[in-house]
């Protein structure tokens, strides 16, 4: 990969990154979503959980991270 | 965006502008003014940049500045008066950098708004960043230009600044490619101004190669450059689609034998 290739594969990434804005409204309602969602299968601990939205190719995934009390490590992609 | 309509007989404002410091804002600005005032088109240009001003140094009249906007903010002169002609067709209001709090956004609106029957082009220097100057730069224009050069930082800056200025009422914001290495284009070592402007979804506007001249300071005239800014000036002002090719020099065999030979 030359260097070229390199910027364009890191300012890909960059700016799609910029272009994803959710409010912080929006993260918080999804945040709450997945919460239940795990909540309803693990003993989820309180404020645990991370949830972060990264480019992926052309869109973008969500990945969810959680500490449960029955669970060594949670990780999900969305 | 509003449509790309023009008011007959008011200057057309632009806002010459980065995010990004060092990537040739002030040099655009003064070369398009340039170009544009030798097109006949009465021109203005304005220092955006009020605490850094070096749009004066460029143009090589730093030492024969009289006036300066501050002066006019506290009404000690008039604004006409603060007005400074730099050739046929080419003005400058300056500003040296002086009471810099008396400049603000409202400032800015007010004196455009006062000066759009007077021009056919006001061009406006904004300083790099996001902030306060940022948008006293902005506030007054209707048409932005975004200079970046082909480095990631540049682009990456370049492309945030103008999501921001989206959100403000602008008719156009097209996109200069600065400082592009022809030779590096044409062996696909380094991005193409295309390639940026498709990134950066703008409609390109122009580009400008590196050239030694303009990093000495010297007068712009016969050079590459200046050409490139002809063209972009032919585009902002006539509506005319052509891009300077850096990679020309470097297409075909009897380029190829003249650099084998040099």
């Amino acid at each position: 990969m030359n260097g070229r290739e390199r910027d364009i594969t890191r300012l890909n990434r960059m700016l799609q990154k910029e272009r994803l804005q959710l409010p912080n409204e929006a993260i918080e309602l999804l945040k709450s979503e997945v919460y239940s969602v795990f909540d309803s299968y693990f003993d989820v601990i309180k404020n645990s959980l991370e949830l972060s939205v990264l480019p992926a190719g052309k869109g973008y995934e969500v990945i969810a991270k959680i500490k449960a009390d029955n669970v060594k490590k949670l990780r999900v992609t969305i | 965006m509003e449509d790309g309509s023009y008011t007959i007989g008011m200057a057309r404002t632009m806002v010459i502008t980065s995010g990004k410091g060092g990537v040739g804002k002030t040099t655009c600005c003064a070369g398009i003014g340039t170009a544009l005032a030798a097109r006949g088109k009465k021109t203005l240009l304005m220092e955006g940049d009020v605490g850094l001003n070096n749009l004066d140094a460029v143009l090589a009249v730093e030492d024969k500045i009289l006036y300066e906007m501050s002066e006019v903010a506290c009404g000690k002169i008039s604004l006409f008066e603060c007005i400074m002609p730099i050739r046929d067709n080419l003005f400058l209001l300056p500003s040296i950098g002086t009471s810099v709090a008396l400049l603000t956004a409202e400032f800015f609106m007010e004196t455009i708004e006062k000066l759009r029957t007077e021009f056919d082009y006001i061009l406006i220097d904004s300083p790099a960043g996001l902030e306060e100057g940022f948008h006293r730069s902005v506030v007054g224009a209707q048409e932005a230009i975004i200079v970046t050069t082909p480095h990631v930082t540049s682009i990456r800056d370049g492309y945030k600044t103008s999501r921001v200025i989206a959100q403000y009422d602008m008719k156009r914001i097209e996109l200069i490619v600065n400082r592009v290495r022809g030779e590096y284009v044409y062996k696909k070592e380094s991005l193409s101004p295309e390639e940026i402007a498709d990134m950066m979804q703008l409609p390109l506007c122009g580009v400008i190669p590196e050239e030694n001249v303009i990093n000495l300071g010297y007068a712009m005239e016969r050079t590459v450059a200046a050409m490139s800014f002809s063209l972009i000036a032919a585009h902002i002002d006539g509506g005319e689609r052509k891009i300077f090719d850096c990679t020309s020099s470097y297409k075909g065999w009897k380029n190829r034998l003249k650099r084998w030979l040099s």
